[in-house]
């Protein structure tokens, strides 16, 4: 028989001195499947010294003779660097895939081994490679049904044998949200060790017994509640949610910071309670988390785990969203337009001891949580694009959510390499990794070009033309890759040669594997950016979306690939050819446009760069801009191709990298314009709303006005509203987080200290680990740390704002660099006026008396404003005020001199 | 004779002395005489006497010629006064670096904006910053920054009013200083008669033909020759036309300053002052009353500078002869500008 299945994840166990491959998925019917597969075995490349093969042979034979399964001769060709022939390997196949690193450092030793290959590839994705499955795609197995007991899915079957079905779309997935509540023992964070889970919330999709949602708690509570079960016991409550898990049998576990909380939580009360941490497919695997880095990573089998919050600040990091704060309650009411329950982390505990209406507000509260993550992942459709690229570099969704770039190239790689008879390189091990840090030290790794750009403000159109995917078009134009590198001259041999001198055959002998893979990902997507184009029916419009996304993000993870020190193809000269290709074709590109199409470039950074116009016309810009486009195609036809990306009517430069513009694309609907900002931080966590609405208006009037001088007049406006206390409190207020027990804190920070000051007006109401702090600064005498105050206090006791501290902390600091950029100095913008000299000092301490007549003079002085001149102004008045002049002496001050 | 005896003596002939007349008259007693002939026998005699009576008498054979202050000292000083000193100085300067091709698109200082990259400005120098060898220019619309190069940088004097050629330098503004400068179509002023103008501290030799002006600084009797007269006061230039050449006598005092200032010789000052067209940046403060006549405005043909310490030198700058006078005597033939030094 035969089962059509989407596949999800894949693992293996060890069984009767057997590997089986368990296949994880779902039909298109919404069945769970696991497809078992047990005539696979792993193996692994010895690159062997010439002639010593029958002492590596005995080696492996005296060593690991109850491992082994058995010993091929193969030829492949090496991964580094380019060779005519392939070379002779000995391909080990053994029978348990946990023993091939032990085999594998022990060969490290051996002196009659020159290297070993693939042998660190998950056995999981070995057999998916070799038999060619991709993480999501759809597959019809050949299957019989099989009889086990091992997990919890709804059809087990036995496979034989796979082949690719072509499907639109993906398989209706069933997802659950979970959010856990608990109350810390003390005033601090909550110990799993000791303090237990009061409430779990559930959101599901699709629903579950009618359901959407669910809330589990641990104590009997008199709450009316459809949604809700309550139990006697942490222990009952958990028993429940596990239940609930296995019977739902969702695709994806989610939720709001589970990699980094939740889990690991539930995984250190599961202990307590003794109690199964199988909440995957495999009735035995337990859920792991595992410290990497500063995060935790979770895992389990047969299920995908994908925590929002990690995928909200992927998304701010790729510059997809643009967001101040990561609080749940502040993501979703931006994406969403709905926020939390308002409830602080700190009051739980009080919630949780109250009356039944208090209960009631932390139930939703709860229930809220896991609700919204939900929302957030299906709304935001924030999977599709993990999907799509699972679909074009082969692996696991889990993986995919790895958000790490090398993961997705590499098991792409290695299907590539192997189709070809390459075999891949290990990854670096530290000792490895050291050699290639040091190495880089001293020669160094040269990066992208950027140019040195026009600062200032430019009012006349300027296009932005974009190298499309300039590195893959690097790959390919002068077939950069390991496998086509020149290590060793050889005579007759056509190769082509990058700036720096490294060479590459010519694609005439061998075409370069990754460049053909970035061609062919480039291509593809085109293909389906035209289909996108002409499709008409939104669903089928997303996925091809989707694709289209997947297949750009796979080609861009190559830029930087070969850069990358735990790269298994990392190689210096091959990383830095590159880049001299990138800056080569830059300044080239620079050279052309300025000297013979005859237009500045007032900006270029790697894979695009600007180009000025003297026109303000938007349809003559885009005209001057296709001409300068297709020349360039023209002229560099084979090795780049750059598009219009968008027309500026005005474009400011602050510096290298930092840069905002008016921009204006040209659409199937017209233009559409909007104010594009890089570098210039409008969004940074500890400013004010102040800061971010001055930068944006300021760079709204400097663009859309051109006209700096009202864009000063209003930062001159706003200053004096904040000196005189006019500007409403709730923009001044800044917010820090508390990330740990006060008492733990070492040194001042203003929030802490608020906290201090908080807690002995009233304990009950201060916040607490866990809770974000609002706080603004009042004057007095004391340090800046110690004036933070509660912003509802100082409005209540009528405190005022310290607007210096604001001035000089907050809200000038930004703008002094735009406005340097137009030539506005720090002074002019903070004083409104001229530079002060050294008479500035007299002027401030000065009462000066004005007398009949002096007998000389010293210089002049403001009968109004005290302003003091070397020589009188041309004006004839005082320039600040337009008041009169007098000679002034010492104290005095006369309208005329008397010499003696 | 007395000055009282002069005056008397004129009067009893029926003349009122100008007290102007009364140096020369003394260094002149011999001709007084002479002199009150010759008012007598004129048609009309005048009442009053002054210098230039007595000029126009001796007009045909030697002219009374006597060297007068550019500008005279004031004792009060109003605000306003200073204010049209200033702003004389700068429309006279102004004037004549509008016309150059060194200062394409000259704008008034309100009018820079971020946009403009390359422009000119005519301004005064208002400050000197040594650390970054920035000037601020100022105008009537204005103040702007401006940097410059080392040795603009070291020229320019504050309150000097100058041409600046700008150009955009990412925030900044980078400019060439322009002076108004002699320009090159000057017409080099010659006499057409044979003449002589002797130089020195107490000459005693003179050339055997031709027209003949003495300028002694220890002796102002010459009978041979028309004698050139220095105002008592002698630390402010002085000038005096012969013909139509303009002379311009600038004492050692006035030079001392900017000597200290740009650590250059007298000749090379004076050189500087004829680039700016001002003879004085920084003038003593009486001096700062209504209109700036230190403007180099018609050009000098020949400047003086008398320095008894030194070798007598000489120099030419774009037409204009500047001359040391020193030790020896100096002999400059005004026929063909020919300069002779002993």
């Amino acid at each position: 028989m035969e089962v059509v299945f989407q596949l999800l994840d894949a693992d293996y166990i060890f069984v009767d001195d057997k590997p089986i491959i368990r296949l994880f998925g779902r039909t298109e019917n919404g069945k769970s499947v696991c497809l078992f597969y047990s005539r696979f075995k792993p193996y692994f490349y010895i690159h062997v010294k010439e002639g010593k093969e029958m002492e590596v042979l005995n080696f492996l034979k005296q060593n690991f003779s109850s491992e082994i399964v058995r010993f091929d001769w193969v030829f492949r060709y090496l991964p580094l660097g380019y060779q005519k022939e392939k070379t002779r390997l000995l391909k080990v196949t053994l029978k348990n895939p946990s023993k091939v690193p032990n085999i594998r450092e022990a060969l490290k030793k051996n002196k009659n081994v020159i290297n070993t290959y693939e042998a660190d590839i998950l056995f999981k994705y070995r057999f998916m490679v070799d038999y060619n499955l991709f993480g999501m795609r759809w597959y019809r197995a050949k299957v019989t049904p099989a009889n086990t007991n091992t997990v919890d899915v709804d059809l087990k079957f036995d496979a034989t044998s796979f082949e690719e079905v072509d499907m639109d779309k993906d398989a209706e997935m069933k997802y659950l949200s979970f959010d856990i509540e608990v109350v810390p023992g003390e005033k601090g964070l909550p110990d799993p060790k000791k303090d237990p889970i009061i409430i779990i919330s559930m959101a599901f999709h699709p629903e579950y017994k009618r359901k959407k949602k669910l809330v589990l708690t641990s104590k009997r509570v008199r709450v009316s509640n459809n949604d809700l079960l309550t139990f006697d016991t942490e222990k009952e409550m958990l028993k429940k949610f596990i239940g609930i898990i296995k019977d739902f049998d969702p695709d994806v576990l989610t939720g709001y910071n589970i990699e980094n909380f939740d889990i690991p939580y539930i995984i250190e009360r599961l202990k307590a309670n003794k109690l199964s941490r199988a909440l995957g497919r495999c009735k035995q695997k337990p859920i792991t988390s595992k410290k990497v880095g500063t995060r935790y990573r979770s895992s389990v089998i047969g299920r995908a785990i994908a925590d929002v919050y990690i995928l909200i600040k992927e998304a701010v990091g790729k510059g997809l969203l643009r967001l101040k704060r990561y609080g749940l309650g502040d993501v979703a009411m931006e994406l969403l337009g709905e926020g939390k329950v308002d409830i602080s982390h700190s009051e739980i505990s009080k919630y949780w001891n109250g009356d039944s209406t208090a209960v009631q507000k932390l139930l939703e509260y709860a229930a809220k949580d896991s609700e919204l993550a939900l929302r957030l992942l299906i709304e935001k459709q924030m999977l599709d694009k993990f999907i799509g690229i699972c679909k074009v570099s082969g692996v696991l969704l889990q993986d995919a959510l790895e958000i790490s770039e090398s993961i997705r190239i590499e098991n792409l790689l290695l299907r590539e390499f192997n189709k070809r008879g390459f075999v891949i390189p290990n990854k670096p091990d530290e000792e490895e990794v050291k050699r290639r840090k040091e190495e880089r030290k001293k020669s160094g790794l040269k990066g992208a070009l950027v140019l040195q750009p026009e600062v200032g403000l430019h009012n006349t159109c300027v296009i932005y033309v974009d190298f499309r995917s300039l590195y893959p078009s690097i790959y390919y134009a002068y077939n950069i890759g390991p496998t086509t590198w020149v290590r060793k001259k050889e005579e007759g041999l056509k190769t082509i040669k990058t700036p720096i001198g490294e060479e590459f055959v010519d694609p005439s002998i061998r075409r370069g594997i990754i460049p053909e893979i970035v061609y062919n990902l480039i291509e593809t997507r085109d293909k389906v950016k035209k289909e996108m184009k002409k499709e008409t029916n939104p669903e089928r419009k997303r996925i091809l979306n989707a694709k289209q996304l997947a297949l750009k993000y796979v080609a861009n993870a190559f830029y930087g690939y070969t850069g990358y020190l735990r790269a298994r193809f990392y190689v210096l000269e091959i990383a830095n050819a590159i880049t001299s290709c990138g800056r080569d074709i830059l300044t080239k590109n620079r050279a052309f446009v300025e000297k013979e199409l005859g237009y500045k470039v007032i900006y270029g950074d790697t894979d695009s760069f600007m180009v000025k116009t003297d026109t303000t016309d938007l349809e003559e810009a885009y005209r001057i801009g296709s001409e300068v486009v297709n020349a360039i195609n023209e002229k560099f036809k084979g090795v780049i191709r750059v598009k219009i990306e968008a027309i500026f009517k005005t474009f400011l430069i602050l510096t290298k990298k930092r840069y905002a513009g008016w921009m204006w694309e040209k659409t199937a609907d017209g233009w559409k314009d909007k104010i594009l900002m890089k570098g210039i931080e409008t969004v940074r966590r500890d400013w004010c709303d102040l800061v971010g609405e001055m930068l944006n208006r300021v760079l709204e009037i400097i663009l859309k006005e051109q006209n700096p001088n009202k864009a000063l007049e209003y930062v001159r406006g706003i200053v004096e509203q904040l000196k005189k206390g006019e500007i409403p409190m709730e923009k001044l207020v800044i917010i820090k987080g508390i990330s740990k027990p006060i008492h733990q804190y070492k040194g001042v920070q203003p929030h802490i200290e608020l906290v201090k000051k908080m807690l002995k007006r009233d304990p009950a109401s201060a916040p607490g680990v866990g809770d974000r702090v609002g706080f603004v600064i009042i004057k007095g005498t004391q340090m800046v740390s110690k004036r933070a105050e509660d912003p509802e206090y100082a409005k209540k006791h009528g405190l005022q704002i310290d607007s210096n501290y604001y001035l000089d902390n907050q809200v000038l600091p930004p703008l002094e660099r735009v406005f340097e950029a137009l030539g506005i100095s720090k002074s002019e913008l903070r004083n409104g006026g001229r530079q002060l000299g050294i008479f500035d000092v007299v002027k401030e301490s000065f009462k000066p008396k004005i007398v009949d007549s002096i007998e000389d003079f010293e210089g002049f002085m403001c009968a109004k404003c005290n302003e003091v001149y070397r020589r009188i102004p041309l004006q004839g008045k005082c320039v600040r005020c337009g008041g009169e002049l007098l000679f002034y002496r010492q104290n005095n001050l006369s309208s005329q001199v008397t010499f003696s | 004779m007395e000055e009282k005896e002069i005056v008397v003596k004129f009067l009893t002939n029926g003349f009122q002395l100008h007290p102007n007349t009364l140096q020369w008259l003394k260094s002149n007693e011999k001709k007084i005489d002479e002199i009150i002939q010759k008012l007598k026998s004129l048609e009309n005699p005048p009442i009053i006497v002054d210098l230039k009576v007595l000029e126009t008498l001796f007009q045909e054979k030697q002219g009374l010629l006597k060297f007068v202050e550019l500008k005279k000292r004031k004792e009060k000083l109003k605000v306003d006064d200073v204010l049209k000193y200033y702003t004389s100085r700068y429309e006279k300067i102004k004037k004549m670096l509008l016309g150059k091709l060194e200062l394409p698109n000259i704008i008034s200082i309100n009018k820079i904006t971020p946009l403009l990259t390359t422009f000119s400005l005519i301004g005064i120098v208002r400050e000197k910053n040594d650390y970054d060898k920035s000037i601020v220019l100022e105008d009537p619309t204005g103040e702007v920054r401006i940097l410059l190069e080392e040795s603009d940088y070291n020229d320019v004097l504050e309150d000097d009013v100058i041409g600046v050629k700008c150009k955009r330098k990412g925030r900044e503004y980078v400019g060439k200083v322009v002076w108004p400068d002699i320009p090159l179509d000057r017409e080099v002023n010659k006499l057409w008669e044979e003449s002589y103008l002797l130089i020195g501290w107490g000459i005693k030799e003179y050339p055997t033909s031709g027209k003949i002006f003495v300028l002694d600084f220890e002796n102002q009797n010459h009978d041979l020759g028309t004698p050139l007269f220095l105002e008592s006061d002698k630390t402010v230039p002085q000038s005096l036309k012969i013909e139509n050449l303009n002379i311009l006598l600038i004492p050692l005092q006035w030079l001392e300053d900017y000597k200290k200032i740009w650590g250059v010789g007298y000749q090379e000052i004076v050189v500087k002052f004829l680039k700016r067209r001002h003879l004085s940046p920084k003038p003593p403060k009486p001096y700062l009353s209504n209109g700036d006549d230190f403007v180099i405005e018609e050009l000098p043909d020949i400047i003086i500078i008398p320095d008894k310490q030194q070798r007598s030198s000489y120099k030419n700058y774009k037409g204009t002869t500047i001359i040391v006078a020193g030790k020896e005597s100096v002999v400059v033939d005004l026929r063909n500008r020919e300069v002779k030094v002993g």
